[in-house]
This record gives C-alpha cells, sequence and structure tokens, in this order.
C-alpha cells in the first residue's frame, strides 16, 4: 500500500491504518529502534509507542514520506526510553557509541546555551550538511540519525569503514566549525 | 556530564533534520534490517573496549580521541610543514629582498656591478673548465653567479688604516669561521675571476666577519633595512642592512647562496656553502 493511501486511512480514522504502517514499516522502524536500545523487548516497544503516536498525530499532520515521518518518532522514543532507563549507566549501543563521537562536537571549557533550541541547531545542521558532499552527508545521516553501525554504514555508502571512518570525522570537524562559526557556542 | 548533555541535545536536533537528507539515506540502506546489527559477542567487545577507555578518561578528568596514532600522524606532519616552511622561507628571503638600498656603496661600483653581471654565467664556466682550484669548484657549486670586473673599493677603502692591497695580489686562505666546517671566504679586488676566484680575506676582514656573524648568532647585531630586489644588480636576490651594537653597518647583498658583505663602503664578496648560508639566515631571521 502506498504511503498516501496508508495517511488517508488515519485521516479516516480507520484502525486498520495502524496494520498497514506495520506491515510496511515495522522491521523498518525496530531496526531504528535496536540501534539505539539493543534489547528487542524495549525496540518493540517503542515501534508500538510509534504507531499511537502517529495515530495521535495524524491528522493534522499529513506527511508525505510516511517513512521519514515514522522514523523520527521512532527514534525518538527510543532515545527517551535509553535516556530514562539509564541515566548513569553505560548501556551498549550505537546510540552510546555516538554519543561519544559527537563530543567532537563539544570543546572543554565552554558553555552552551541551556536554553539551546534543538530545532534552531537542526536548521544550522541542515544547513550545514548541504554544503558537503553528498557522500559524507549519507555517512552522518546513517551513522548519527539512523545509529547503523560504522560497518554498516560504510556498506550501503560503498567504501571502507576507514574510509568512512575518516569522513565522519572530518564532518564532525567541519560541523563543529560551523556551529562555532554561526555563534552555537559549544 | 555536561558533554554528554550536550551531545544529547545535538541528537536531539538530528530528529530534525530534513527529510530529503533521511529520505536519500533511507533508500541507500535498503537491505539494512535487525538481522544486521551485530551479535551481542561483538557489542560485548565493543563495551569492553568503549568502558576501559571511558573509565580512563573518567581518571583524567577529559575525554580523549581513541585513535593514538593520530598524534603520531599529526607530528610527522608538522614536522613536514617545518621542512617545507623553512624551505619557503629561504625562498623568499631569496626573492623578497631589494638591492635598491644598495647604493649606500659606490655608486661607480654599483654602475661596474650592472655592467659586469652580462659575463657571471661564462666566467662560471670558464672556471669549471680551468678547474683552477678545488675550492673554485666548490664555490661554484655554491654559488650563483659571480661578478666580473667589481670595483669593490677595497682597493680604496678596504679597511680604516689598513695599507691597501694590490688589485693583482691574491690572499688564499681558509678560514674556519667559529662553528662552521669550511668557509670560504673571497675579495673580488676588480679582477677576471678565473684569475683570481678565490680572493681571500685578509685576517682583519675575517676577524670583522667572525664578529658579524657572532654578534648575529648572539642577537646583538640587527637587521635595520631590507630591501627587495634591485634592478641595478639584476642577479641579486636582494639586501639586508645590519647595525652592530657600536652603531657599525654591514649592508649584505644576497646572491643565490654566496653574500656580498658591504663592509661600511666596502664590497667584500663572500661565499659560504649551503649550510652555513643556512646557518647565517636562521640567524638573521631570529633578528628579523
Amino acid at each position: 500500500m502506498t504511503d498516501e493511501r496508508i495517511v488517508e486511512l488515519y485521516w479516516n480514522r480507520n484502525e486498520s491504518a495502524v496494520a498497514e504502517t506495520q506491515s510496511k514499516y515495522g522491521r523498518y522502524l525496530t531496526k531504528i529502534a535496536y540501534n539505539i536500545l539493543t534489547d528487542m523487548e524495549d525496540s518493540l516497544e517503542s515501534v508500538n509507542d510509534t504507531y499511537m503516536y502517529a495515530w495521535k498525530s495524524i491528522p493534522p499532520h499529513r506527511p508525505s514520506v510516511l517513512s521519514t515521518y515514522l522514523a523520527k518518532i521512532t527514534r525518538r522514543v527510543a532515545i527517551d526510553i535509553l535516556r530514562k532507563k539509564s541515566r548513569d549507566k553505560r548501556i551498549p549501543s550505537e546510540y552510546t557509541f555516538s554519543l561519544s563521537e559527537l563530543d567532537d562536537l563539544v570543546s572543554n571549557g565552554r558553555r552552551m546555551e541551556e536554553q539551546l533550541e534543538a530545532e534552531e541547531l537542526a536548521k544550522a545542521m541542515n544547513a550545514y550538511l548541504k554544503t558537503i558532499s553528498a557522500e559524507a552527508r549519507h555517512l552522518f545521516v546513517g551513522r548519527y540519525f539512523y545509529m547503523d553501525s560504522l560497518k554498516d554504514v560504510a556498506k550501503y555508502c560503498g567504501m571502507s569503514e576507514a574510509k568512512a571512518k575518516s569522513m565522519l570525522y572530518r564532518t564532525r570537524c567541519g560541523l563543529r566549525a560551523y556551529l562555532e562559526q554561526e555563534g552555537y557556542l559549544i | 556530564m555536561r558533554e554528554e548533555k550536550y551531545s544529547e541535545i545535538i541528537h536531539d536536533a538530528l530528529n530534525f533534520l530534513d527529510d530529503e537528507m533521511i529520505e536519500e539515506v533511507d533508500c541507500l540502506r535498503g537491505g539494512v534490517s535487525v538481522e544486521s546489527v551485530s551479535t551481542h559477542a561483538t557489542m560485548r567487545e565493543e563495551v569492553k573496549d568503549f568502558s576501559q577507555k571511558k573509565a580512563k578518561d573518567a581518571v583524567d578528568g577529559v575525554y580523549k580521541k581513541s585513535a593514538p596514532w593520530r598524534k603520531w600522524v599529526a607530528l610527522a606532519a608538522s614536522i613536514c610543514l617545518l621542512f617545507v616552511a623553512g624551505n619557503a622561507w629561504e625562498m623568499f628571503q631569496e626573492s623578497a629582498f631589494d638591492s635598491e638600498n644598495l647604493s649606500g656603496g659606490n655608486q661607480a661600483s654599483d654602475d661596474r656591478i650592472e655592467g659586469d653581471m652580462e659575463g657571471i654565467e661564462a666566467d662560471m664556466e670558464d672556471i669549471n673548465q680551468s678547474g683552477s682550484t678545488g675550492m673554485a669548484s666548490e664555490v661554484e657549486d655554491d654559488m650563483y653567479g659571480v661578478q666580473d670586473n667589481v670595483d669593490v673599493n677595497l682597493g680604496e677603502q678596504e679597511e680604516p688604516g689598513k695599507p691597501q692591497s694590490s688589485e693583482n695580489e691574491a690572499d688564499q686562505e681558509i678560514v674556519n669561521l667559529q662553528n662552521y666546517t669550511a668557509v670560504y671566504f673571497s675579495e673580488v679586488k676588480n679582477q677576471n675571476p678565473s684569475d683570481d676566484y678565490m680572493v681571500m680575506l685578509s685576517e682583519e676582514n675575517c676577524e670583522i666577519l667572525d664578529k658579524f656573524l657572532d654578534s648575529l648568532q648572539r642577537g646583538t647585531t640587527k637587521v635595520v633595512d631590507a630591501a627587495s630586489q634591485s634592478e641595478l644588480m639584476n642577479k641579486a636576490d636582494g639586501q639586508l642592512v645590519f647595525e652592530l651594537e657600536n652603531g657599525t653597518r654591514f649592508h649584505l647583498i644576497l646572491i643565490g647562496d654566496g653574500l656580498v658583505c658591504s663592509y661600511e663602503t666596502q664590497n667584500v664578496w663572500i661565499q659560504m656553502d649551503k649550510r652555513v648560508y643556512r646557518i647565517l639566515m636562521e640567524s638573521l631571521k631570529e633578528n628579523f
């Protein structure tokens, strides 16, 4: 079933919308959640929460690309579950690994504004990602949005792990410089 | 920890990435599924390394990158950069100085120098063919050009109070300057260089140059003027004017790897091997 038809089911408050969503995107969303939580039970729970949030938010939203819309929900839900369950404890997952990698964007001795809006930061990140090569952008999104392992990201981007790692590092450095230039004191 | 909080904010911001960017990667991911996730065993290994690294960072109080080889690469790159920068500086010094201020010396000498420059390379070949002395061939390797019939006024004003030397006399001596393995000095006294390519400085002049170079090393001699390439000395790469502690000034005309040193109104042609030249230039750089 196409995304438009599924979204139409949501708008019509047809409960088969959830079933159709699960049929089409269940594994896709579970993979995203598992990358973060590394626990199947928690991953399924977060995916179920995703269906619930989708049902509540459509309408008024009418996403044109359902996969991306659902991916963002799943990602947010899974991260919230992880943070809740492991505030001061390290759980092995691509999320925590990517967290340490993103520490490159943070410099010691500087302060980040406490009221930094994630959306404002995202605007800057979007602007920066549009300036880099498609290859680097795919790596970055695959690693830090989808939180796929470095191995997986390198594989579907068609490069070696070493090259992917190096390219990711350069992208992080470039993003940091860009954010500093734009006034995001990190 | 604060850094972790900031990283989390960045992760939150990633949730607002443009849909197009996400869709591009979605197409690439295609067959990525739950089954392609690393096994738990692999994850445990990664966690172990990760935990040990973080434990060490916690002790040190800072977050460090997990790739120590980077510092060696950075060190090697720095060394290469320094080497390249050093060579570039040398080349810059050779090409950036102007000998316009050369006129502090004798104008007649300058005119004659200008006229004589055309025969310099021919003279170099003569020196090669004549095979005059071993020192001459060694100088040839180092020298960029030799002035023919340069009136350096040595016969007139070689040094205050010193008896004038005949223009046809050639004093050959090797002067070992402090800390240098071998330095050859010559006074070009309006002679055909092929006959008198390695006319050496008198002892007094060597002592003066000794003091000069020593003062450069110690920093008591300062560069007070510099000029870019001169039209008069078309083979001169430039000139530096030095001032000693007692106020005496040296004009150094830089031509390739050789130096023409003008002591007050004198012109003394100094030929140094590249190593000495480099040492001298480093000293000049410190004072410049």
